[in-house]
């Protein structure tokens, strides 16, 4: 693979590391208003508030999510083969499998936010494109 | 063996669904859905022999690779090469 090639799966390398993380942090983020929301039920004000701080940051996960898909998808589409192609949606792959299983995870725990549902099923949606995305590039025959 | 035809259709499939733009698009599983089974009736229709589905898979999309870059003009093909 060519020097400009490596570093173009530098960067999607690079944004999946960094995007993982704040994914991470996110979701914990997510838990942290949920409870706090739970607590305060009695405060409809306060209430209120979380839960737009919720959907705000539901929001922007789900937005930040979209943005590392359409990187890789638009490396991908200038890639010439598919072993290219299958390099730059391995580490993607490994951010949306992650996440789902944290946003699972948290569901799991009892967190119903509708909001929270929401960036699960778009969550959902993207691991298995990418999975599927992935799983035809991959291991190619010779 | 697979006609120019087949392949432009099955490039097709492959550029809606493999380079979707859109993950969430409510038809995304649907266009998935349509180039696995476009590249299951080829491979029931060829049955080659000697070569599994996974195999005939794998040829077909780095067939579908192959035809969507083709038409790229010579200078472009080369930047796509060293740049992604």
């Amino acid at each position: 693979m060519s020097t400009f090639a490596e570093e173009g799966l530098r960067e999607i390398d690079e944004l999946s590391s960094s995007s993982g993380e704040t994914f991470r942090v996110s979701i914990a983020g997510l838990e942290e208003l949920e409870q706090l929301e739970a607590k305060g039920q009695r405060l409809e004000f306060q209430g209120g508030e979380i839960r737009g701080e919720i959907k705000a940051r539901a929001i922007d996960t789900e937005a930040r999510m979209l943005a590392l898909y359409q990187l890789a998808a638009l490396k991908a589409r200038k890639a010439v083969d598919t072993d290219q192609i299958a390099k730059i949606w391995k580490r993607p792959l490994q951010v949306y499998e992650f996440s789902f299983v944290l946003i699972s995870s948290l569901i799991a725990r009892g967190h119903g936010n509708p909001d929270v549902m929401h960036l699960h099923e778009s969550v959902r949606k993207m691991r298995d494109q990418v999975r599927w995305i992935y799983d035809l590039h991959a291991n190619q025959a010779s | 063996m697979i006609s120019e035809a087949e392949i432009r259709r099955l490039a097709e499939l492959y550029s809606t669904s493999a380079e979707a733009l859109d993950p969430l698009a409510p038809d995304m599983e649907q266009r998935r859905r349509a180039f696995d089974l476009e590249v299951e009736g080829l491979y029931s229709k060829y049955s080659p022999r000697g070569i599994t589905l996974g195999q005939f898979r794998s040829k077909a999309v780095q067939m579908c690779v192959k035809h969507l870059r083709r038409d790229l003009p010579p200078d472009e093909r080369r930047a796509r090469e060293t740049s992604i």
